[in-house]
Protein backbone atom coordinates (compact mmCIF):
# COMPACT_ATOMS: atom_id res chain seq x y z
CA UNK A 1 0.00 0.00 0.00
CA UNK A 2 1.13 3.52 -0.79
CA UNK A 3 0.32 6.03 1.93
CA UNK A 4 -0.75 9.38 0.52
CA UNK A 5 -0.96 12.78 2.17
CA UNK A 6 -3.07 15.45 0.43
CA UNK A 7 -2.53 19.20 0.84
CA UNK A 8 -5.55 21.09 -0.53
CA UNK A 9 -7.53 23.98 0.91
CA UNK A 10 -10.72 23.79 -1.16
CA UNK A 11 -13.19 21.16 0.08
CA UNK A 12 -14.67 20.16 -3.32
CA UNK A 13 -11.17 19.90 -4.78
CA UNK A 14 -10.12 17.74 -1.81
CA UNK A 15 -13.09 15.42 -2.29
CA UNK A 16 -12.23 15.10 -5.94
CA UNK A 17 -8.63 14.23 -5.09
CA UNK A 18 -9.84 11.66 -2.57
CA UNK A 19 -12.11 10.07 -5.14
CA UNK A 20 -9.29 9.88 -7.68
CA UNK A 21 -7.05 8.30 -5.06
CA UNK A 22 -9.76 5.85 -4.03
CA UNK A 23 -10.12 4.64 -7.60
CA UNK A 24 -6.50 3.51 -7.68
CA UNK A 25 -6.95 0.59 -5.31
CA UNK A 26 -3.51 0.42 -3.75
CA UNK A 27 -3.48 3.90 -2.23
CA UNK A 28 -4.46 4.76 1.30
CA UNK A 29 -4.99 8.28 2.54
CA UNK A 30 -2.90 8.92 5.64
CA UNK A 31 -3.68 12.59 6.16
CA UNK A 32 -4.95 15.85 4.73
CA UNK A 33 -4.04 19.47 5.38
CA UNK A 34 -5.44 22.82 4.25
CA UNK A 35 -2.48 25.06 5.05
CA UNK A 36 1.32 25.02 5.08
CA UNK A 37 1.55 24.71 8.84
CA UNK A 38 -0.95 21.88 9.06
CA UNK A 39 0.81 20.17 6.19
CA UNK A 40 4.29 20.30 7.73
CA UNK A 41 3.11 18.98 11.09
CA UNK A 42 0.76 16.42 9.54
CA UNK A 43 3.45 15.06 7.21
CA UNK A 44 5.90 14.74 10.09
CA UNK A 45 3.27 12.88 12.08
CA UNK A 46 2.44 10.41 9.34
CA UNK A 47 5.56 10.11 7.14
CA UNK A 48 3.67 9.41 3.89
CA UNK A 49 5.07 7.74 0.78
CA UNK A 50 3.40 10.16 -1.59
CA UNK A 51 2.47 13.81 -1.26
CA UNK A 52 -0.25 15.40 -3.38
CA UNK A 53 0.47 19.11 -3.11
CA UNK A 54 -1.46 22.24 -4.06
CA UNK A 55 0.63 25.39 -4.61
CA UNK A 56 -1.74 28.17 -3.54
CA UNK A 57 -2.40 27.83 0.20
CA UNK A 58 -3.82 30.37 2.64
CA UNK A 59 -0.60 30.83 4.62
CA UNK A 60 1.97 30.35 1.88
CA UNK A 61 2.84 28.12 -1.06
CA UNK A 62 3.35 24.42 -1.55
CA UNK A 63 7.05 25.10 -1.99
CA UNK A 64 7.21 26.32 1.59
CA UNK A 65 5.77 22.98 2.69
CA UNK A 66 8.55 21.16 0.85
CA UNK A 67 11.15 23.41 2.46
CA UNK A 68 9.67 22.73 5.88
CA UNK A 69 10.07 18.97 5.47
CA UNK A 70 13.26 18.95 3.43
CA UNK A 71 14.96 16.68 6.02
CA UNK A 72 12.45 13.91 5.24
CA UNK A 73 13.53 12.08 2.14
CA UNK A 74 11.49 9.00 1.62
CA UNK A 75 8.41 10.57 0.04
CA UNK A 76 7.57 11.44 -3.57
CA UNK A 77 5.71 14.61 -4.53
CA UNK A 78 3.06 15.22 -7.18
CA UNK A 79 1.85 18.79 -7.61
CA UNK A 80 -1.86 19.24 -8.24
CA UNK A 81 -2.59 22.90 -8.90
CA UNK A 82 -4.42 25.38 -11.09
CA UNK A 83 -1.23 27.37 -11.67
CA UNK A 84 0.32 26.49 -14.99
CA UNK A 85 3.48 28.55 -14.75
CA UNK A 86 5.26 26.98 -11.79
CA UNK A 87 6.09 23.60 -13.24
CA UNK A 88 9.75 24.51 -13.56
CA UNK A 89 10.05 25.31 -9.87
CA UNK A 90 8.13 22.15 -9.08
CA UNK A 91 10.57 19.93 -10.93
CA UNK A 92 13.46 21.82 -9.38
CA UNK A 93 11.93 20.87 -6.06
CA UNK A 94 12.18 17.23 -7.22
CA UNK A 95 8.51 16.67 -7.96
CA UNK A 96 7.81 13.55 -10.03
CA UNK A 97 4.80 15.03 -11.80
CA UNK A 98 2.85 18.25 -12.20
CA UNK A 99 -0.91 18.00 -12.70
CA UNK A 100 -3.07 20.97 -13.60
CA UNK A 101 -6.64 21.32 -12.39
CA UNK A 102 -9.09 20.13 -13.41
CA UNK A 103 -7.23 16.86 -13.97
CA UNK A 104 -8.66 13.93 -15.91
CA UNK A 105 -8.74 10.48 -14.34
CA UNK A 106 -6.35 9.03 -16.97
CA UNK A 107 -3.76 11.73 -16.44
CA UNK A 108 -4.03 11.29 -12.69
CA UNK A 109 -3.54 7.51 -12.99
CA UNK A 110 -0.50 8.12 -15.14
CA UNK A 111 1.05 10.28 -12.43
CA UNK A 112 0.26 7.70 -9.75
CA UNK A 113 1.80 4.98 -11.93
CA UNK A 114 4.92 7.07 -12.17
CA UNK A 115 4.96 7.37 -8.38
CA UNK A 116 4.53 3.59 -7.98
CA UNK A 117 7.50 2.90 -10.24
CA UNK A 118 9.59 5.48 -8.49
CA UNK A 119 8.75 4.13 -5.05
CA UNK A 120 9.37 0.55 -6.15
CA UNK A 121 12.73 1.25 -7.74
CA UNK A 122 14.02 3.56 -5.04
CA UNK A 123 16.35 1.73 -2.68
CA UNK A 124 14.87 0.78 0.63
CA UNK A 125 14.08 4.11 2.12
CA UNK A 126 16.87 5.48 4.23
CA UNK A 127 15.46 5.21 7.69
CA UNK A 128 15.82 8.64 9.20
CA UNK A 129 17.79 8.69 12.40
CA UNK A 130 16.02 10.09 15.39
CA UNK A 131 17.45 11.51 18.55
CA UNK A 132 17.96 8.97 21.37
CA UNK A 133 18.80 11.38 24.18
CA UNK A 134 18.39 15.04 24.99
CA UNK A 135 20.98 16.93 26.96
CA UNK A 136 18.99 18.69 29.66
CA UNK A 137 19.97 20.75 32.67
CA UNK A 138 18.43 21.23 36.07
CA UNK A 139 19.98 23.08 39.02
CA UNK A 140 23.42 23.19 37.37
CA UNK A 141 23.41 19.44 36.76
CA UNK A 142 23.26 18.12 33.20
CA UNK A 143 21.50 14.89 32.40
CA UNK A 144 21.39 12.72 29.32
CA UNK A 145 17.64 12.23 29.23
CA UNK A 146 16.67 9.16 27.15
CA UNK A 147 13.83 9.80 24.72
CA UNK A 148 12.25 6.55 26.01
CA UNK A 149 11.34 8.08 29.32
CA UNK A 150 9.62 11.19 27.86
CA UNK A 151 5.84 11.02 28.19
CA UNK A 152 4.89 14.29 26.55
CA UNK A 153 6.26 17.70 25.60
CA UNK A 154 4.64 21.09 25.91
CA UNK A 155 5.72 24.37 24.34
CA UNK A 156 6.45 27.24 26.71
CA UNK A 157 7.46 30.36 24.76
CA UNK A 158 11.03 29.70 23.52
CA UNK A 159 11.31 26.53 25.57
CA UNK A 160 9.93 23.05 25.41
CA UNK A 161 8.97 21.45 28.72
CA UNK A 162 9.74 17.73 28.69
CA UNK A 163 7.59 15.67 31.07
CA UNK A 164 9.42 12.43 31.77
CA UNK A 165 9.56 9.64 34.34
CA UNK A 166 12.64 11.48 35.69
CA UNK A 167 10.66 14.67 36.24
CA UNK A 168 10.20 17.85 34.28
CA UNK A 169 12.95 19.53 32.21
CA UNK A 170 13.08 22.64 30.09
CA UNK A 171 14.91 22.65 26.78
CA UNK A 172 15.53 25.69 24.63
CA UNK A 173 14.27 24.43 21.26
CA UNK A 174 11.36 25.02 18.90
CA UNK A 175 8.54 22.51 18.61
CA UNK A 176 9.24 22.19 14.87
CA UNK A 177 12.83 21.21 15.57
CA UNK A 178 11.84 18.75 18.32
CA UNK A 179 9.17 17.23 16.13
CA UNK A 180 11.70 16.52 13.40
CA UNK A 181 14.00 14.78 15.94
CA UNK A 182 11.39 12.33 17.21
CA UNK A 183 10.19 9.10 15.59
CA UNK A 184 6.61 9.63 14.36
CA UNK A 185 5.87 5.98 15.06
CA UNK A 186 6.46 6.71 18.75
CA UNK A 187 5.53 10.38 19.16
CA UNK A 188 2.76 12.42 17.56
CA UNK A 189 2.46 16.16 17.45
CA UNK A 190 -1.13 16.44 18.57
CA UNK A 191 -1.35 20.22 18.40
CA UNK A 192 0.77 23.24 17.59
CA UNK A 193 2.18 23.21 21.12
CA UNK A 194 2.19 19.56 22.25
CA UNK A 195 3.93 16.31 21.34
CA UNK A 196 2.73 13.10 23.00
CA UNK A 197 4.14 9.55 23.24
CA UNK A 198 1.45 7.47 21.56
CA UNK A 199 1.92 4.53 23.94
CA UNK A 200 1.27 6.70 26.95
CA UNK A 201 -2.23 7.65 25.80
CA UNK A 202 -4.73 5.80 28.01
CA UNK A 203 -7.87 7.23 26.47
CA UNK A 204 -9.13 10.05 24.25
CA UNK A 205 -12.05 12.19 25.38
CA UNK A 206 -14.07 13.36 22.38
CA UNK A 207 -15.05 16.99 22.61
CA UNK A 208 -18.11 18.68 21.17
CA UNK A 209 -16.15 20.45 18.42
CA UNK A 210 -14.70 17.15 17.18
CA UNK A 211 -11.29 17.53 18.83
CA UNK A 212 -9.90 15.25 21.56
CA UNK A 213 -8.30 15.48 24.96
CA UNK A 214 -5.67 12.81 25.42
CA UNK A 215 -5.44 11.33 28.97
CA UNK A 216 -1.95 10.03 29.65
CA UNK A 217 -0.54 7.38 31.99
CA UNK A 218 0.67 10.02 34.40
CA UNK A 219 -2.79 11.59 34.58
CA UNK A 220 -1.86 14.57 32.40
CA UNK A 221 -4.56 15.76 30.01
CA UNK A 222 -3.38 17.14 26.64
CA UNK A 223 -5.75 18.89 24.20
CA UNK A 224 -5.35 17.65 20.63
CA UNK A 225 -6.10 19.69 17.51
CA UNK A 226 -8.07 17.79 14.89
CA UNK A 227 -6.38 19.66 12.07
CA UNK A 228 -2.88 18.55 13.10
CA UNK A 229 -3.47 15.04 14.32
CA UNK A 230 -6.06 12.48 13.32
CA UNK A 231 -6.00 9.51 15.74
CA UNK A 232 -8.03 7.38 13.32
CA UNK A 233 -5.20 7.62 10.82
CA UNK A 234 -2.23 7.59 13.10
CA UNK A 235 -3.22 4.15 14.48
CA UNK A 236 -2.16 2.60 11.18
CA UNK A 237 1.46 3.41 11.86
CA UNK B 1 0.01 78.00 -6.84
CA UNK B 2 0.91 76.58 -10.22
CA UNK B 3 0.63 79.27 -12.82
CA UNK B 4 2.12 78.03 -16.00
CA UNK B 5 1.61 77.43 -19.62
CA UNK B 6 2.01 73.71 -19.28
CA UNK B 7 -0.97 72.34 -21.07
CA UNK B 8 0.78 69.59 -22.96
CA UNK B 9 -0.31 66.88 -20.53
CA UNK B 10 -3.96 67.92 -20.94
CA UNK B 11 -4.02 68.53 -24.65
CA UNK B 12 -1.71 65.70 -25.68
CA UNK B 13 0.07 68.10 -28.03
CA UNK B 14 3.62 69.40 -28.00
CA UNK B 15 3.88 72.66 -26.07
CA UNK B 16 5.43 74.44 -29.05
CA UNK B 17 2.40 73.82 -31.16
CA UNK B 18 -0.02 74.83 -28.40
CA UNK B 19 1.83 78.16 -28.03
CA UNK B 20 1.67 78.69 -31.78
CA UNK B 21 -2.08 78.03 -31.89
CA UNK B 22 -2.73 80.35 -28.97
CA UNK B 23 -0.60 83.07 -30.56
CA UNK B 24 -2.47 82.71 -33.86
CA UNK B 25 -5.82 82.80 -32.04
CA UNK B 26 -5.06 85.97 -30.12
CA UNK B 27 -3.43 87.66 -33.10
CA UNK B 28 -6.48 86.86 -35.17
CA UNK B 29 -8.65 88.42 -32.48
CA UNK B 30 -6.48 91.58 -32.47
CA UNK B 31 -6.83 91.94 -36.24
CA UNK B 32 -10.59 91.32 -36.25
CA UNK B 33 -11.16 93.81 -33.43
CA UNK B 34 -8.92 96.31 -35.19
CA UNK B 35 -10.90 95.90 -38.40
CA UNK B 36 -14.15 96.31 -36.45
CA UNK B 37 -13.01 99.55 -34.85
CA UNK B 38 -11.64 100.97 -38.09
CA UNK B 39 -14.80 100.19 -40.05
CA UNK B 40 -16.82 101.67 -37.19
CA UNK B 41 -14.86 104.91 -37.43
CA UNK B 42 -15.12 104.94 -41.24
CA UNK B 43 -18.86 104.44 -41.09
CA UNK B 44 -19.17 107.39 -38.73
CA UNK B 45 -16.80 109.34 -40.94
CA UNK B 46 -14.72 110.38 -37.96
CA UNK B 47 -11.01 110.89 -38.31
CA UNK B 48 -8.84 108.56 -36.33
CA UNK B 49 -5.35 107.45 -35.63
CA UNK B 50 -5.09 103.85 -36.92
CA UNK B 51 -1.85 103.23 -35.05
CA UNK B 52 -3.40 104.09 -31.72
CA UNK B 53 -6.39 101.82 -32.37
CA UNK B 54 -4.15 98.90 -33.32
CA UNK B 55 -2.02 99.42 -30.24
CA UNK B 56 -5.04 99.59 -27.98
CA UNK B 57 -6.55 96.40 -29.38
CA UNK B 58 -3.24 94.57 -29.27
CA UNK B 59 -2.52 95.47 -25.66
CA UNK B 60 -6.05 94.57 -24.59
CA UNK B 61 -6.19 91.16 -26.31
CA UNK B 62 -2.60 90.13 -25.55
CA UNK B 63 -3.30 91.17 -21.96
CA UNK B 64 -5.99 88.48 -21.88
CA UNK B 65 -3.45 86.03 -23.31
CA UNK B 66 -0.95 86.90 -20.60
CA UNK B 67 -3.63 86.40 -17.97
CA UNK B 68 -4.80 83.08 -19.47
CA UNK B 69 -2.70 80.97 -17.06
CA UNK B 70 -4.32 82.85 -14.17
CA UNK B 71 -7.77 81.95 -15.47
CA UNK B 72 -6.86 78.30 -16.12
CA UNK B 73 -5.47 78.07 -12.63
CA UNK B 74 -8.67 79.56 -11.22
CA UNK B 75 -10.90 77.14 -13.16
CA UNK B 76 -8.84 74.15 -12.10
CA UNK B 77 -8.40 75.21 -8.51
CA UNK B 78 -12.05 76.14 -7.86
CA UNK B 79 -14.25 73.84 -9.92
CA UNK B 80 -17.79 75.10 -10.42
CA UNK B 81 -20.23 73.07 -8.38
CA UNK B 82 -23.84 73.34 -7.41
CA UNK B 83 -23.08 75.37 -4.31
CA UNK B 84 -22.67 79.00 -3.40
CA UNK B 85 -18.96 78.96 -2.48
CA UNK B 86 -17.51 78.59 -5.98
CA UNK B 87 -19.68 81.44 -7.22
CA UNK B 88 -18.32 83.75 -4.54
CA UNK B 89 -14.78 82.55 -5.26
CA UNK B 90 -15.17 83.16 -8.96
CA UNK B 91 -16.74 86.62 -8.47
CA UNK B 92 -13.64 87.61 -6.53
CA UNK B 93 -11.35 86.01 -9.08
CA UNK B 94 -13.20 87.79 -11.89
CA UNK B 95 -12.77 91.13 -10.13
CA UNK B 96 -9.06 90.40 -9.67
CA UNK B 97 -8.79 89.44 -13.32
CA UNK B 98 -10.46 92.63 -14.44
CA UNK B 99 -8.29 94.85 -12.25
CA UNK B 100 -5.14 93.09 -13.49
CA UNK B 101 -6.27 93.36 -17.08
CA UNK B 102 -7.11 97.08 -16.90
CA UNK B 103 -3.86 97.84 -15.11
CA UNK B 104 -2.00 95.87 -17.74
CA UNK B 105 -3.72 97.90 -20.51
CA UNK B 106 -2.82 101.14 -18.85
CA UNK B 107 0.78 100.14 -18.08
CA UNK B 108 1.62 98.66 -21.45
CA UNK B 109 0.05 101.50 -23.38
CA UNK B 110 1.96 104.19 -21.49
CA UNK B 111 5.16 102.22 -21.88
CA UNK B 112 4.76 101.48 -25.59
CA UNK B 113 3.74 105.03 -26.42
CA UNK B 114 6.79 106.35 -24.66
CA UNK B 115 9.10 103.90 -26.40
CA UNK B 116 7.89 104.54 -29.91
CA UNK B 117 7.77 108.22 -29.05
CA UNK B 118 4.27 108.89 -30.20
CA UNK B 119 4.03 111.00 -27.14
CA UNK B 120 2.10 110.50 -23.94
CA UNK B 121 -0.94 108.29 -23.77
CA UNK B 122 -4.05 109.54 -22.06
CA UNK B 123 -6.15 106.79 -20.60
CA UNK B 124 -8.57 109.19 -19.04
CA UNK B 125 -9.84 108.82 -15.47
CA UNK B 126 -8.41 105.57 -14.16
CA UNK B 127 -11.14 104.69 -11.59
CA UNK B 128 -13.74 104.98 -14.30
CA UNK B 129 -11.62 102.88 -16.67
CA UNK B 130 -11.76 99.98 -14.24
CA UNK B 131 -15.55 100.08 -14.43
CA UNK B 132 -15.51 100.55 -18.18
CA UNK B 133 -13.38 97.46 -18.82
CA UNK B 134 -15.29 95.30 -16.35
CA UNK B 135 -18.24 94.23 -18.59
CA UNK B 136 -15.89 93.17 -21.39
CA UNK B 137 -13.79 91.23 -18.90
CA UNK B 138 -16.89 89.49 -17.59
CA UNK B 139 -17.63 88.26 -21.11
CA UNK B 140 -14.04 87.10 -21.61
CA UNK B 141 -13.93 85.33 -18.24
CA UNK B 142 -17.28 83.57 -18.67
CA UNK B 143 -16.46 82.47 -22.22
CA UNK B 144 -13.11 81.08 -21.06
CA UNK B 145 -14.79 79.28 -18.15
CA UNK B 146 -17.39 77.79 -20.48
CA UNK B 147 -14.79 76.63 -22.97
CA UNK B 148 -12.73 75.14 -20.17
CA UNK B 149 -15.73 73.26 -18.73
CA UNK B 150 -16.81 71.85 -22.09
CA UNK B 151 -13.27 70.79 -22.88
CA UNK B 152 -12.75 69.25 -19.46
CA UNK B 153 -15.98 67.28 -19.68
CA UNK B 154 -15.03 65.95 -23.06
CA UNK B 155 -11.57 64.95 -21.81
CA UNK B 156 -13.05 63.29 -18.75
CA UNK B 157 -15.52 61.19 -20.67
CA UNK B 158 -12.75 60.16 -23.03
CA UNK B 159 -10.53 59.25 -20.07
CA UNK B 160 -13.33 57.38 -18.37
CA UNK B 161 -14.02 55.32 -21.43
CA UNK B 162 -10.40 54.37 -21.86
CA UNK B 163 -10.12 53.63 -18.17
CA UNK B 164 -13.21 51.47 -18.26
CA UNK B 165 -11.66 49.53 -21.09
CA UNK B 166 -8.54 49.14 -18.96
CA UNK B 167 -10.59 48.02 -15.96
CA UNK B 168 -12.41 45.49 -18.11
CA UNK B 169 -9.16 44.13 -19.43
CA UNK B 170 -7.73 44.08 -15.91
CA UNK B 171 -10.75 42.26 -14.58
CA UNK B 172 -10.76 39.81 -17.42
CA UNK B 173 -7.09 39.08 -16.96
CA UNK B 174 -7.67 38.46 -13.29
CA UNK B 175 -10.64 36.21 -13.94
CA UNK B 176 -8.87 34.27 -16.62
CA UNK B 177 -6.03 33.68 -14.21
CA UNK B 178 -5.69 30.06 -13.18
CA UNK B 179 -6.59 31.00 -9.62
CA UNK B 180 -10.07 31.89 -10.52
CA UNK B 181 -11.25 30.11 -13.61
CA UNK B 182 -9.43 26.81 -13.37
CA UNK B 183 -10.09 26.38 -9.67
CA UNK B 184 -13.76 27.17 -10.28
CA UNK B 185 -13.90 24.62 -13.11
CA UNK B 186 -12.06 22.11 -10.93
CA UNK B 187 -14.72 22.51 -8.26
CA UNK B 188 -17.36 21.86 -10.91
CA UNK B 189 -15.48 18.79 -12.09
CA UNK B 190 -15.56 17.51 -8.49
CA UNK B 191 -19.18 18.44 -7.89
CA UNK B 192 -20.34 16.63 -11.01
CA UNK B 193 -19.91 13.26 -9.33
CA UNK B 194 -21.64 14.34 -6.16
CA UNK B 195 -24.49 16.58 -7.21
CA UNK B 196 -25.22 17.15 -10.86
CA UNK B 197 -27.72 19.95 -10.17
CA UNK B 198 -25.27 21.91 -8.07
CA UNK B 199 -22.54 21.44 -10.66
CA UNK B 200 -24.92 22.74 -13.28
CA UNK B 201 -25.86 25.72 -11.14
CA UNK B 202 -22.21 26.52 -10.56
CA UNK B 203 -21.42 26.41 -14.28
CA UNK B 204 -24.28 28.78 -14.86
CA UNK B 205 -22.91 31.16 -12.21
CA UNK B 206 -19.44 31.09 -13.72
CA UNK B 207 -20.91 31.91 -17.14
CA UNK B 208 -23.11 34.71 -15.80
CA UNK B 209 -20.20 36.26 -13.98
CA UNK B 210 -17.85 36.07 -16.95
CA UNK B 211 -20.56 37.49 -19.18
CA UNK B 212 -21.10 40.42 -16.82
CA UNK B 213 -17.43 41.29 -16.80
CA UNK B 214 -17.12 40.89 -20.55
CA UNK B 215 -20.28 42.58 -21.80
CA UNK B 216 -19.67 45.52 -24.11
CA UNK B 217 -20.15 48.15 -25.36
CA UNK B 218 -21.23 49.73 -22.19
CA UNK B 219 -21.34 52.97 -20.31
CA UNK B 220 -18.50 53.79 -17.95
CA UNK B 221 -21.07 54.09 -15.17
CA UNK B 222 -23.24 51.45 -13.60
CA UNK B 223 -25.70 51.42 -10.72
CA UNK B 224 -24.57 50.27 -7.31
CA UNK B 225 -27.30 47.60 -7.44
CA UNK B 226 -25.63 46.05 -10.51
CA UNK B 227 -22.20 46.23 -8.96
CA UNK B 228 -23.54 44.48 -5.86
CA UNK B 229 -25.11 41.79 -8.05
CA UNK B 230 -21.76 41.21 -9.69
CA UNK B 231 -20.06 40.97 -6.30
CA UNK B 232 -22.67 38.45 -5.20
CA UNK B 233 -22.14 36.30 -8.29
CA UNK B 234 -18.41 36.35 -7.69
CA UNK B 235 -18.70 35.46 -4.01
CA UNK B 236 -21.14 32.64 -4.79
CA UNK B 237 -18.58 31.09 -7.10
CA UNK B 238 -15.93 31.44 -4.42
CA UNK B 239 -18.30 29.90 -1.91
CA UNK B 240 -18.79 26.89 -4.12
CA UNK B 241 -15.01 26.48 -4.03
CA UNK B 242 -14.46 27.03 -0.33
CA UNK B 243 -17.87 25.84 0.94
CA UNK B 244 -18.24 26.53 4.66
CA UNK B 245 -14.77 28.04 4.80
CA UNK B 246 -16.16 31.19 3.15
CA UNK B 247 -18.90 33.28 4.66
CA UNK B 248 -19.88 36.72 3.45
CA UNK B 249 -22.48 39.36 4.14
CA UNK B 250 -23.49 42.18 1.84
CA UNK B 251 -25.43 45.11 3.15
CA UNK B 252 -26.47 47.88 0.79
CA UNK B 253 -28.70 50.81 1.75
CA UNK B 254 -31.68 50.65 -0.59
CA UNK B 255 -31.39 54.40 -1.11
CA UNK B 256 -27.88 53.87 -2.51
CA UNK B 257 -28.83 51.23 -5.08
CA UNK B 258 -29.68 53.58 -7.93
CA UNK B 259 -26.53 55.68 -7.56
CA UNK B 260 -24.17 55.46 -10.52
CA UNK B 261 -20.53 54.63 -9.94
CA UNK B 262 -17.73 53.69 -12.35
CA UNK B 263 -18.40 50.20 -13.72
CA UNK B 264 -16.43 47.37 -12.07
CA UNK B 265 -15.05 49.76 -9.46
CA UNK B 266 -15.64 47.49 -6.47
CA UNK B 267 -14.59 44.22 -8.07
CA UNK B 268 -10.80 44.51 -7.54
CA UNK B 269 -11.34 45.43 -3.88
CA UNK B 270 -13.56 42.40 -3.30
CA UNK B 271 -11.17 40.10 -5.12
CA UNK B 272 -8.36 41.41 -2.95
CA UNK B 273 -10.32 40.63 0.19
CA UNK B 274 -10.84 37.06 -1.02
CA UNK B 275 -7.25 36.68 -2.13
CA UNK B 276 -5.54 37.98 0.97
CA UNK B 277 -8.28 37.72 3.59
CA UNK B 278 -7.89 34.09 4.58
CA UNK B 279 -7.36 33.57 8.26
CA UNK B 280 -3.90 31.99 8.39
CA UNK B 281 -4.92 29.79 11.33
CA UNK B 282 -8.03 28.18 9.91
CA UNK B 283 -7.96 29.16 6.24
CA UNK B 284 -11.44 30.59 6.73
CA UNK B 285 -12.67 33.62 4.82
CA UNK B 286 -15.13 36.03 6.38
CA UNK B 287 -15.97 39.03 4.20
CA UNK B 288 -18.31 41.87 5.01
CA UNK B 289 -19.40 44.41 2.43
CA UNK B 290 -21.31 47.45 3.61
CA UNK B 291 -22.58 50.19 1.34
CA UNK B 292 -24.03 53.16 3.18
CA UNK B 293 -25.45 56.44 1.96
CA UNK B 294 -25.24 59.47 4.19
CA UNK B 295 -24.60 63.17 3.72
CA UNK B 296 -24.51 62.90 -0.07
CA UNK B 297 -21.63 60.45 0.23
CA UNK B 298 -21.61 56.74 -0.55
CA UNK B 299 -19.34 54.84 1.81
CA UNK B 300 -18.26 51.35 0.75
CA UNK B 301 -16.50 49.21 3.35
CA UNK B 302 -15.03 45.86 2.47
CA UNK B 303 -13.65 44.02 5.43
CA UNK B 304 -11.91 40.68 5.73
CA UNK B 305 -10.64 38.77 8.75
CA UNK B 306 -7.26 37.80 7.38
CA UNK B 307 -3.78 38.64 8.61
CA UNK B 308 -4.42 42.39 8.24
CA UNK B 309 -3.27 44.99 5.79
CA UNK B 310 -0.23 44.11 3.71
CA UNK B 311 1.58 45.97 1.00
CA UNK B 312 0.57 43.33 -1.56
CA UNK B 313 -2.98 44.64 -1.38
CA UNK B 314 -1.96 47.47 -3.67
CA UNK B 315 -1.68 45.47 -6.83
CA UNK B 316 -2.38 46.40 -10.42
CA UNK B 317 -6.13 46.36 -9.84
CA UNK B 318 -5.91 49.06 -7.21
CA UNK B 319 -3.66 51.36 -9.22
CA UNK B 320 -6.36 51.35 -11.84
CA UNK B 321 -9.11 51.84 -9.23
CA UNK B 322 -7.32 54.89 -7.88
CA UNK B 323 -6.84 56.37 -11.32
CA UNK B 324 -10.49 55.87 -12.18
CA UNK B 325 -11.62 57.49 -8.94
CA UNK B 326 -9.35 60.43 -9.59
CA UNK B 327 -10.54 61.04 -13.13
CA UNK B 328 -14.20 60.78 -12.15
CA UNK B 329 -14.23 62.59 -8.81
CA UNK B 330 -10.91 64.41 -8.51
CA UNK B 331 -9.95 64.77 -4.87
CA UNK B 332 -13.54 64.32 -3.69
CA UNK B 333 -13.34 60.51 -3.62
CA UNK B 334 -11.25 58.69 -1.04
CA UNK B 335 -9.83 55.16 -1.07
CA UNK B 336 -8.26 53.97 2.17
CA UNK B 337 -6.74 50.56 2.84
CA UNK B 338 -5.84 49.80 6.39
CA UNK B 339 -5.68 47.22 9.12
CA UNK B 340 -8.92 46.97 11.04
CA UNK B 341 -8.46 47.56 14.79
CA UNK B 342 -10.40 44.35 15.47
CA UNK B 343 -8.23 42.30 13.09
CA UNK B 344 -8.25 41.78 9.35
CA UNK B 345 -7.98 44.45 6.71
CA UNK B 346 -10.53 47.00 5.57
CA UNK B 347 -10.88 48.87 2.29
CA UNK B 348 -12.90 52.04 2.62
CA UNK B 349 -14.18 53.96 -0.34
CA UNK B 350 -16.01 57.26 -0.17
CA UNK B 351 -17.69 58.64 -3.26
CA UNK B 352 -19.59 61.93 -3.49
CA UNK B 353 -23.09 61.65 -4.95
Amino acid sequence: MIRVFVVEDEPPALRKAKRLLGAEGDLVLCGVAGSCEEAIIGIRNTLPDLLLLDIHLPDGSGFEVLQGISDLQKFQTIFLTALVDQALEAFEAAAIDYLVKPVAKERFSQAIQRARERLRSSPAAIVPTFTKRFLVERLRVAYMLPVNCIEWIDADRNYARLFSTEGEFALRVTMDRLHSQLDPAVFARVSRSSIVRLDSIVKLLLQEDGSYIACLNSGAEVPCSKTFWDPTRSCHT
Amino acid sequence: MRLCWNLDHVLHMPMKRIRLYLFLYFTGTVLLQFAYRCLDRLARGSASDWGIILLEQASGVYGTAVLLPFMLWAFRRYPIRRSITPWIQHSLLLAAFSVLHTSWNWGTRILVFRIIAVGGYDYGKMPLRYFMEFPADVITYVLAAGAYAVYWDWMRSRDMESELAMARLDGLTRQLQPHFLFNALNAVSGLMYEDVDRADLMLERICTFLRSTMRSPDSPLDSIANEVLLARQYLEIMQARFENKLVYTIHCDSSAEAIQIPTLLLQPLIENAVKYGQDPESGNLDIQIDILLSNRTVAVRIRDHGPGFQAIYEGQGLTNTKRRLESRYGVAAVLRLSAHPMGGAISELEIPV
